[in-house]
């Protein structure tokens, strides 16, 4: 079972997204802001974690900086942003830091990021590691 | 001696015909200066010389100086004025831009005043005043406070779309739940009601993207960030994205696209967002069984897309209005709550931020064409942005809304840009 980090500040936003993974078969835990994220990826393994930008105490692109920066393996965990915030810089300095997609949160449907997730996976499966 | 005398009368005469004629002019003058005087609007009067002939109450509050100081002087020292984008000085020709009060028309520009402070002024100059063509009238109005008052209610639109979609975003997420993975017991009818839900929250969705696009577009807050862009990659992503809402609703919908097309230099979002409302437009407007056309076409130094329906069509008198905010074609009615009124006045910005045309063309019951036209990348654009392209953003368009953004495979991202 894929185990999957949810780090959204907004309750309802939160328990959505750790429904709709945990009915498509994922393992799922939540951080409710950046540092309780950052946290929780130094202290686990995770096969994605999904970040929220606008968090209290830690916005997600600070800790998408943070875990890329880590010496741990934990570094290269793939890393989703998934927020409202789609002005083209915030997009592009993401990318920069090493993030691994941009969904815009409402623009699509859980279940279709959930769909989204599970591509991403398969996609690795079936592209050779460089 | 009688001739002489004659001759004195008729002097006399032409004298007293001609002071009565200035004095009654005089007066007419005085009349229009008191009248000037009078307004509430700020008003300088100047001669052909383009110095000041005289100035009322208002302007003198305005500008910060007397009329004693002002008199006789150059306007270009007293009305000091700049243009309203790059704060230089407006190289303002008043005089030879007024008019007469038929043809005058209006200015936005800042005015310095005397102490250094700015405000945004509304200014009209109007030629041929106090019953001669000597005098240049110049009227004009404070228009600071509106344009604050216009900035506040920008940006409480903002304000309240944003705090609007997060509460939206956990009834439509609770909706699609319960749909995707609760429903499976409910009775028929508790299910469609369901179906409505989620299709009235998705609408408000598409209503709140929509008011925050137009207030970034009004705030000149909405950015474009260009780069070489293949637009047949996009144009067919977002073409396949609403085959199947075509295809239930039973229309021919074809692509008429050559393979190689020459790149423009556009934003990839940005620039699927007209084409996703020009088709999803074309879509909603044109009856089961009705004909739509996407057609890419390269003419050499630009690119033409253009959507062709045979759908309901466009009546001339809203034509015009067809891209202004807020419009929606009457009788369109019966449409529901599909459309907001603000697709096509965010596409036509769109299009202009991206030095391109859109223009509709359209018949009342036989369909509509809308056309954009984008220039082909020059190869010094190119060039600038090669490095840009190396980059592995890559865009997706789903479902003819919803964008996620991934990062591609190496081998597939230098495929497909």
């Amino acid at each position: 079972m894929r185990k999957i980090l949810i780090a959204e500040d907004d309750f309802f936003i939160r328990d959505i997204y750790s429904k709709v993974f945990s009915l498509s078969g994922y393992e799922v835990q939540v951080a409710v802001d950046g540092i309780d994220a950052l946290e929780k990826i130094k202290a686990n393994h995770y096969d994605m974690i999904l970040l929220d930008i606008m968090m209290p105490r830690m916005t997600g692109i600070d800790v998408l900086k943070n875990v890329r920066t880590l010496t741990t393996p934990v570094k290269d965990t793939p890393i989703f942003i998934i927020t409202n915030l789609g002005q083209q810089n915030v997009i592009e300095e993401a990318f920069k830091l090493g993030m691994d997609g941009y969904i815009l949160k409402s623009q699509v449907s859980p279940q279709q990021i959930v769909d989204e997730i599970n591509s991403y996976f398969i996609n690795k499966e079936s592209v050779p590691q460089q | 001696m009688f001739l002489l005398l004659l001759f004195s009368a008729l002097i006399l005469v032409i004298i007293t015909i001609f002071i009565i004629n200035s004095s009654y002019a005089h007066a007419v003058q005085k009349a229009r200066k008191s009248i000037i005087s009078s307004l509430n609007e700020a008003a300088v009067v100047i001669d052909s010389k383009k110095n000041v002939s005289f100035l009322n109450k208002p302007a003198e509050n305005l500008i910060g100086i007397s009329e004693k100081e002002a008199e006789g002087k150059p306007i270009d020292d007293v009305l000091q004025v700049y243009s309203v984008e790059n704060d230089a000085p407006d190289t303002y020709n008043l005089y030879s831009q007024s008019a007469d009060v038929a043809n005058r028309q209006s200015h936005t520009v800042m005015l310095r005043k005397v102490n250094g402070d700015k405000s945004q002024i509304l200014l009209t100059t109007t030629k041929n005043v106090l019953g001669t063509n000597e005098y240049v009238l110049i009227t004009f109005l404070d228009t600071s406070d509106e344009k604050q008052l216009e900035e506040m209610k920008v940006d409480f639109v903002s304000m309240a779309a944003h705090e609007l979609r997060t509460p939206l975003t956990a009834i439509r997420g609770y909706a699609s739940l319960l749909q995707m993975h609760y429903a499976t017991n409910l009775e028929a009818s508790a299910k469609e009601l369901l179906t409505r839900l989620i299709v009235s929250t998705t609408n408000l969705t598409n209503l709140i993207d929509n008011l925050l696009s137009v207030s970034r577009i009004e705030r000149n807050d909405l950015t474009v960030e260009v780069k070489p862009l293949d637009l047949g990659i996009i144009v067919k992503d977002i073409f396949s994205s609403f085959e199947q809402q075509a295809l239930t609703r039973k229309q021919h919908f074809t692509l008429d696209m050559s393979d190689k097309l020459p790149y423009v230099m556009a934003d990839p979002f940005r620039i699927g967002q007209v084409f996703i409302n020009l088709i999803s437009n074309a879509i909603n407007y044109t009856a089961d069984g009705g004909t739509i056309t996407v057609t890419v076409a390269d003419k050499s130094d630009h690119l033409e897309i253009s959507v062709q329906d045979n759908g309901e069509g466009i009546p001339k008198e809203a034509m015009a209005r067809l891209f202004t905010k807020f419009f929606r074609v009457s009788g369109s009615l019966e449409q529901g709550s599909k459309g907001t009124g603000l697709g096509l006045y965010i596409t036509k910005s769109i299009v202009e931020m991206h030095k391109g045309k859109i223009w509709a063309e359209s018949t009342l019951g036989k369909g509509s064409l809308f056309t954009v036209s984008l220039p082909i990348a020059t190869e010094e654009q190119k060039a600038q942005h090669d490095k840009h392209i190396s980059n592995n953003a890559f865009l997706t368009v789903k479902n003819g809304q919803g964008i996620i953004i991934k990062k591609m495979p190496t081998t597939t991202a230098s495929a497909n840009i």
